[in-house]
């Protein structure tokens, strides 16, 4: 792979990268971290990756990247076992703190199942094919997720 | 193709996308390429590092340096990890496969003695164990299981600290080859249980670390999703699971000699596990063995909710109610009739947890004002003890924790100091979340310590050693290393 096509590969997927990453992590420092580690590997590995599958080679690698960072941001917080303040959320604009914090009690997982489905508009078929669920199953976790997040927003 | 959509899922997804575009900024694809391509190192955070200019830079490095060389004499000189394997804390490691000796603390890292501490939970009986000095003339197994980024398969290498037996088994092909899934168990009695996954056929196997015998027990057309190991490794247990509904299909036994296996739990077979044959959106079992042995507990966790039993090694188990595990909690260990897990919460520190395999009470390991997090169990001089990590990563510094489970009491086991960005350390052992695992029976007292390094823009297990619990000594294993490619 050329550097050119690398280039075009960045600009087709970064916006959804960094919509799946911010999905999860909440957190734009950890979201752009994650994606340029996302995209290091991807160039290091170029002559690895299998064309017909780069999309879903991105999303696993800025998943699991997102997961590193989230993981590291809380050991940050620990020093010699004493629990600190969680971190604040003053970088959410005040029109989605409701729904950042209902956000925020879902486990990761259920997190990027959000990002992929509302976040990147993937339907249940490409989203159990990620997630290495049968399309029906992605569908009857959406719906719990979306359960949850109902009562959490009591608004809705 | 689109798919039917209530009103609220209508409204939370146009609030969704509105949360979204509100939230990452733009970024300019064009520096981005051009950085990557160019083959910078990359670390956390880089590319929003370099616009904090070369000064800042500079004092952060002269900042470490003054760190690195003011903490050894603060807290004893127990280590610094930088991203090379030649950094270690020991001197004298060697390239041979066997244990260098202890090599680098003159002082117990902890200045004040653990106190006995009033705890809610049942302590367990102290029993004497004898903790070695140093490793000299000890032979213990070990495993590592190495996945470098996914371009490249993974290393399984099975090794002895006296070097009667090294090999590595190697998939290369990350796309279409075999995987080393689930994670190994073990070593007990030298025994390793590990999982090829190959498609759709699960093959189990043992290797024998001293002799470098290598035996398929059982293949499986089922997936095996997790393996445990008793403590004598004379028998290896499994979970089943049906590949298309992820519905549990059991929990097996089978001797590492060899012979047929058994059902501990069938499915269906009792009311109490017939809601585990039910098809499953998604499943995250978990399985532990006492370290007696006696206790065999195991997890199936879907998406909101956790089915938890614990049976006895005969397969019996009390009918009791397990619904004090949570999903989000991992298990440690079962010490005693005492679960050792880990919890998830939303605060930097999630306070861990004692279950009563007995009753199924549940307690938490450390309270609000003192919350521990466990990551590992082991053997110590008077009982188990439960280690837990801190770091901080932007000073550098990482520091064990142990527990003791016979008296509550808390110490300090270890410290080390890293160069942040360049390297980290960790507890190796039975680590719920890092990608990397390694596995060694070392003898009461000591414990696996890894040193990550940072290559290709990822934190990869660098070299690896034992460490024992408050007396500031450290052993480099060479012999556990990942081998180069």
């Amino acid at each position: 792979m050329r550097s050119d096509e690398f280039a075009r590969l960045v600009e087709r997927y970064q916006p959804a990268l960094m919509r799946l990453a911010y999905g999860m992590a909440g957190d734009r420092t950890i979201a752009e971290d994650a994606v340029q580690a996302c995209w290091h590997a991807a160039w290091r590995s170029r002559e690895q990756i299998d064309r017909a599958r780069i999309r879903g080679w991105l999303f696993t690698v800025t998943a699991n990247q997102v997961r590193r960072s989230l993981r590291r941001r809380r050991l940050r917080e620990v020093l010699h076992g004493r629990l600190r303040p969680p971190p604040d959320r003053g970088e959410v604009d005040p029109r989605h703190v409701d729904l950042a914090s209902a956000l925020s009690g879902l486990n990761l997982r259920d997190r990027q199942l959000v990002a992929l489905r509302y976040g990147l508009g993937l339907t249940s078929e490409e989203i159990g094919e990620h997630l290495g669920l049968s399309a029906s199953g992605a569908r009857v976790r959406l719906q719990r997720v979306l359960l949850r997040l109902r009562e959490e927003l009591s608004d809705e | 193709m689109s798919e039917p959509r209530d009103d609220f899922e209508r409204r939370f997804g146009q609030r969704y996308a509105e949360y979204l575009g509100d939230g990452p900024r733009t970024m300019d694809t064009r520096n981005l390429v051009a950085a990557v391509t160019r083959d910078m190192p990359q670390r956390a955070g880089w590319l929003r590092m370099a616009t904090l200019g070369a000064a800042t830079i500079a004092a952060a490095a002269i900042l470490t340096l003054v760190i690195l060389a003011v903490l050894p004499r603060i807290t004893g000189p127990v280590g610094t990890a930088s991203g090379s394997p030649q950094a270690s804390a020991a001197p004298d490691a060697s390239s041979a496969p066997s244990a260098s000796s202890a090599p680098s603390a003159s002082s117990a890292p902890s200045a004040t003695p653990p106190q006995p501490v009033a705890v809610p939970w049942p302590i367990l009986a102290p029993s004497e164990a004898s903790v070695p000095s140093s490793l000299d003339g000890q032979d213990f197994a070990a495993w590592t299981l190495y996945r470098p980024p996914p371009c490249c398969g993974s290393l399984l290498r099975i090794a002895t600290s006296a070097g009667s037996s090294d090999r590595v088994i190697d998939y290369p092909d990350f796309f279409s080859a075999p995987e080393f899934w689930p994670t190994p168990a073990g070593p007990a009695g030298g025994q390793i249980i590990y999982v090829v996954t190959e498609g759709r056929t699960a093959h189990l196997r043992v290797a024998d670390a001293r002799t470098g015998a290598d035996t398929e027990l059982t293949s499986t057309d089922l997936l095996i999703a997790r393996v445990a190991i008793d403590p004598s490794g004379s028998t290896a247990y499994y979970m089943l699971f049906d590949r298309p509904t992820s519905a549990f299909q059991g929990l097996w036994a089978i001797p590492t000699s060899g012979g047929q296996p058994t059902p501990l739990v069938s499915v269906p077979a009792t009311a109490a596990t017939a809601t585990l044959a039910a098809t499953r959106v998604h499943v995250e079992p978990q399985l532990a063995v006492s370290a007696d042995g006696s206790w065999i507990a195991y997890v199936i966790c879907h998406t909101i909710d956790c089915e938890f039993h614990a049976i006895h090694a005969d397969g019996t188990a009390e009918p009791l109610d397990w619904s004090n595990f949570h999903a989000g909690d991992q298990m440690v260990g079962i010490a005693g009739d005492l679960l050792i897990g880990a919890a998830e919460c939303p605060q930097p520190t999630c306070d861990g947890f004692i279950l009563d395999l007995r009753t199924g009470e549940r307690w938490p390991l450390g309270g609000d004002d003192a919350p521990f997090a466990p990551e590992a169990l082991i053997a110590g001089p008077h009982g188990p003890l439960v280690l837990g990590e801190s770091v901080d990563y932007d000073q550098g510094r990482m520091r064990v924790d142990a527990l003791d489970l016979t008296d509550g009491s808390r110490s300090t086991a270890f410290e080390a100091t890293f160069e942040p960005g360049i390297g980290e350390v960790h507890l190796a052992e039975g680590h719920p979340v890092l990608e990397y695992f390694a596995g060694a029976d070392l003898p009461a007292g000591w414990f696996l310590i890894a040193r990550f390094a940072a290559a290709d823009g990822i934190l990869l297990p660098a070299d690896y050693s034992a460490a024992t619990a408050g007396a500031a000594l450290e052993t480099r294993l060479p012999f556990m290393e990942s081998p180069t490619r």
